[in-house]
Parts: C-alpha cells; structure tokens; sequence
C-alpha cells in the first residue's frame, strides 16, 4: 500500500496530485450544507403542478366505463321492469307494452259444436246432438253438450219474465214502469231524507238583501222591513 | 494513562456511532435530533443521488429523500439500520425520478444519455466536473458510489463505511480499484 494509496484513504500520507486535482474540480458538485425545514412535514417542497396547467389525456377506459354504466343502467331497468309486471293489475295491462296479454282459450277445431252460431249462442231449439260410440264402443259424451250447460239459449219474448215482480218483461217499446210498482215492498232508505229537504212552500226564498225568510200566509206579513231590523243607510229623520 | 474501569464497556462505547442517539431521539419526535442527523447524513445521500441523476436535481432530491425520512421514521424497526435504510430510500427516490423523466415527452432517459458516450465530449458537457462525473459514472457499478463520495463529498473512506454500513476493506478495495481504473480511461481519453 503506497503513501498515495493513504492519501485516498483517509488523506494520510503524500498528496497525490490527481486526485488532489480531480478532488478540486468535482468540489462544487458537492453538498452544500443547507438546514431541512421539517416542522410543517406535510408540505410538499415543491407545488403539485395544477391540474388546469396541462390538458388532460382522455382516459382510454371511459369509453368501456361508460358502455359499462349503460349496460348496467338497462340491466337494472329490465329487472325493475319484471318485477313490477306481477304488481300490474289486467286492466292496465293494455297500456303496458311489455305484457303480452293472455290468449283467450282455443278449441280445437276437431271438438267445434256444430249447432253453435257464430255469435257463440246455441239455438236450444236444435235437435240434441247426437253422441258417437268410439273404437271400444263406449259412448262419448260431449263435454260442451252436457244438460247443464250454461251457454245461453234462445227464448221468446213472452218467455222472459222480470226477475223482480214475475211479471212478462216489456218490450224495448213499453214505457219504464214506476220503481215503486216493481217492488213494492222495498222502502226507499232515503225517503225521509228527502221528505226533509223537501221545501214546505215555493215562496219560502230567503230574501239575501233583507236577511228574513217572507212567507205569504204569515199574519203579520208587511211589505216594509221588519221593525227590528233598522235600516243603516236610513237618515234619522 | 489510566485504563477505564471497564474495558468492554469503553470499547462498546467507542464503537457505538454517535448518530445511534440522535435516532433513537428521532423516532420519539425529537426534531432537532433529525436535523442533526441531516447535517451527518445529507452528503452521503447527496453523493448516492449524484451516482444516479443530474447535479441540478441532487440538491431538491436529497431534501426530499430526508422529508421521506422523516415521515417514515416509524417504518425503521432497528436504529443500527438506520444508514441503510436512508440509502435504499435515496435510490428508490433516483429511480422514481428517473422513470419520470422517462415519461416526459420529448426528453430522452437520462440512462440513455449517460452511457452513449462515456468520453465526456459530448457539447452539452459543459465544464471539467461534469466530464469527470460522466467518467466516473461510466465504471462499473461497485466503484461508483465509494468515488463519488471521496471526490465529490468529500469524505474519507472510513466516513463512507460508516455511514453506507460497509465494511472498511470493502471500501478501500473498491475505491483503489476504481480510482486506478479512472487513472486509465483519463490518460487514454484525456
């Protein structure tokens, strides 16, 4: 180990010259001393650069943020949707677009009544309708030709009765009759309300200007006011 | 010249580094223990900035790298670890700075610019310390930081083992390695 050797060390020894030379020129890269300021910590040394100074790159992941927001946005609109349908009364259903409404029941072609108009009453005057054995020869029975069906039938006009005072219905040409001769036995529930409200005269008219009811067969009856009541735009004279 | 009284106690003593204290007190919120600190410890870290980035950023890159320390102190588990938890701060903080110049448009990597030409004739050098940084940075990687600090920082080679917690041989293999190595490439590309 030479003395220059030392001299790099610790700066012992003989003073080599390069590195002495070296040691001056690299001198004002060096540290030079300064105080940290450490008692506010939380300030940056040097300001965050402001974010209106330089124009802001456009995300690459909004477009895919956005189709994603919109997908999840009619997602949730569709779930919305069907569970709001079970809520939805039939009648509304018209309105809804998105409810289909139930199709009627079909016959099949094959079980049509054959006696049926097309108005979808049967003509009770038809023959019965005859019954077919089939391939084990037991009788089939038409389901929709069973004695108690409800389909309605034709009847005559003398045929129909009222249902309330069994007398023959009236024709479309008849006047209506009173409600009292079709049952006379029901009350009226509102008769003696009206009985009440009923004036006991015409010309019990309350006159608005003179604040007292006039009634023609009162006794003391007088064309000129009352004299309690005073005229206020009356002179005293 | 009297012995101490308890011959293991003074030399645990004198090996005891004198910045220990100023840790321990440091990580109690003692302030002026860490300024103390700083003043001991700023050039090491300045020397370890230099390796690495441009001497205009050194100086606002080693205040950062103690206000890093600062607000970290609780991270450090031992106070013995204490330079070289500051030194891997300091290189982290180099690199951060250079990817971001990277990403800078229009500004080349500063890597780039350093090892295409390791003459230090290139027209931006503009005087003799920054051609000597380019040749010193251009030697292998071990020779750098030991150089740096003994002719940039100034410190001794004991100095640099302390503070970088590097043996003393090491140290003093790799800085005669690396001075005789720049001894070379100065006389063949003066």
């Amino acid at each position: 180990m030479s003395e220059h050797d030392d001299y790099l060390w610790d700066r012992s020894g003989a003073v080599d010259l390069e590195v002495a030379r070296i040691e001056r020129e690299l001198g004002p890269l060096g540290w030079r001393a300064t105080s940290i300021a450490i008692d506010a910590p939380d300030t940056p040394l040097r300001p965050e650069p402001s974010r209106s100074a330089a124009p802001r790159e456009p995300s690459r992941w909004r477009p895919a943020l956005i189709a994603g927001v919109a997908m999840a946005a009619a997602v949730l609109g569709l779930v919305y949707l069907a569970r709001h349908s079970d809520s939805i009364t039939p009648a509304s259903n018209e309105s809804n677009p998105m409810i289909q409404p139930a199709a009627p029941p079909q016959r099949s072609p094959d079980l049509r009544d054959p006696f049926e108009r097309r108005d979808g009453v049967r003509d009770s005057t038809a023959p019965a309708r005859p019954s077919k054995p089939n391939a084990s020869g037991q009788e089939l029975l038409d389901p929709f030709g069973s004695t108690n069906e409800q389909t309605p039938t034709l009847r005559t006009q003398s045929e129909l009765k009222n249902p309330f005072s069994g007398n023959p219905a009236r024709t479309p040409d008849e006047p209506a009759t009173q409600p009292s001769s079709l049952a006379g036995d029901l009350k009226d529930p509102f008769a003696r309300a009206r009985e009440r409200s009923k004036p006991t005269s015409p010309t019990s008219l309350v006159d608005p200007f003179h604040g007292e009811s006039k009634a023609p067969n009162k006794p003391n009856d007088s064309s000129g006011p009352s004299p309690d009541l005073k005229d206020p735009f009356s002179r005293r004279d | 010249m009297p012995y101490p009284a308890d011959p293991s106690a003074a030399l645990e003593r004198a090996s005891t580094p004198a910045w220990l204290a100023w840790v321990e007190a440091a990580r109690a919120g003692d302030r002026a223990a860490f300024r103390s600190l700083h003043r001991d410890f700023a050039s090491m870290v300045h020397g370890l900035l230099l390796a690495r980035v441009e001497p205009s950023s050194a100086d606002d890159l080693t205040q950062e790298v103690f206000l890093s320390a600062w607000q970290r102190l609780d991270e450090l588990r031992e106070a013995l670890a204490w330079p070289r938890w500051l030194a891997a701060i300091a290189r982290r903080r180099a690199l951060d700075h250079r990817r971001a110049l990277a990403k800078r448009p229009g500004t080349l990597p500063p890597e780039l610019g350093d090892h295409e030409d390791t003459t230090g004739t290139r027209a931006s050098v503009r005087s003799e310390a920054e051609r000597l940084l380019i040749l010193i940075r251009a030697l292998p990687e071990p020779y750098v930081e030991p150089l740096l600090l003994r002719l940039v920082e100034g410190m001794s080679g004991p100095e640099i083992a302390e503070r970088c917690d590097l043996s003393p041989g090491y140290v003093r293999v790799n800085l005669h390695r690396g001075m005789k190595l720049l001894r070379e490439r100065l006389e063949t590309k003066p």
